[in-house]
């Protein structure tokens, strides 16, 4: 034996190809195991709107969260800052003077 | 005249609470039914409109009650206000807020049994789990906003009597409220996606 690492090529990528061929052409091949009646526009249409409406959904309910986080925390800090603010006594420095 | 200033104490150790944790442990609950819902409703949209057109309802099958579920719909909702008035008065006295919330708690109640009444009707006229997608879809995510509806009902009654006992705190008023709102606010979309 000589030791020497054989390479063995491999076989033309079949699945590869065919899969790509699917990704290029979906409607040709069915390759949508629920989009039996993509003809039809209602069902398109409900697809779109579904997903979209699933999409944004989430987004928005976190971006509410967000926006109330922050203003509890705007409003949190600045009553923290009021009560502190009260919590300092006037020293009569210039009492005279006013 | 106020010119100078000087600490009078060291600043506080303990943290300041954010927020009620029920009421964040709630905010977080409602996030993922609101989702949950969704899924639903968005299943069932897809599966409704990729029915042949004039085959839904499916044959042999009852179209539902639109006109008479809103009635249910309607007390739904008022139930909702009720709370609602029940929150602002709980802000100013906790007495002046139980009528309010024995109000919505019986609405809620009079919901849950006119949906019973109403799922008694149709399965007499044949829609079952089994009998097509539209039983199917109807009893998942009917049934699914019953439970939460008992389950906040349960809530809203344990807060009630909390109330009476005048051990009713306003984070725990606010998780309910939550959890009631999510109740009320989902339905009308569920009526109006499935029923139509």
């Amino acid at each position: 034996m000589s030791g020497r690492v054989r390479i063995v090529r491999a076989p033309a990528p079949a699945p590869a190809i065919s899969g790509a061929l699917a990704l290029l052409a979906p409607a040709a091949v069915h390759a949508c195991a629920v989009c039996s009646v993509l003809n039809d526009d209602r069902n398109r249409r409900a697809f779109v709107d579904t997903t979209v409406f699933l999409s944004l959904l989430p987004l928005g309910l976190i971006a509410w969260g967000l926006v109330w986080i922050a203003r509890k925390a705007k409003a949190t800090l600045a009553s923290e800052f009021r009560e502190s603010d009260e919590d300092l006594p006037v020293v009569a420095a210039d009492r005279a003077s006013s | 005249m106020r010119l100078m200033t000087e600490p009078a104490s060291p600043a506080p150790s303990g943290r300041r609470r954010f927020g009620d944790d029920r009421a964040l442990g709630m905010a977080l609950f409602v996030f993922t039914e609101v989702m949950l819902f969704a899924g639903f409703i968005s299943a069932f949209v897809i599966v409704r409109e990729s029915a042949p057109a004039g085959a839904w309802p499916p044959p042999g099958q009852p179209q539902l009650p639109l006109a008479r579920t809103a009635i249910n719909t309607a007390l739904l909702l008022l139930s909702g206000v009720s709370l609602f008035v029940a929150g602002r008065r709980f802000k100013a006295s906790a007495g002046a807020a139980a009528p309010w919330m024995g109000a919505a708690l019986a609405l809620g109640l009079a919901f849950v049994g006119l949906q019973g009444m109403e799922w008694s009707a149709l399965l007499g006229q044949g829609l079952t789990l089994t009998s097509s997608q539209m039983g199917s879809f109807f009893y998942v995510i009917i049934g699914a906003h019953a439970v939460h509806a008992l389950a906040a009902i349960l809530a809203l009654g344990l807060a009630w009597r909390a109330l009476l006992a005048r051990r009713l705190t306003q984070g725990r008023l606010t998780a309910v409220s939550m959890f009631w709102y999510f109740v009320v606010l989902v339905w009308p979309v569920i009526w109006w996606k499935v029923y139509r």
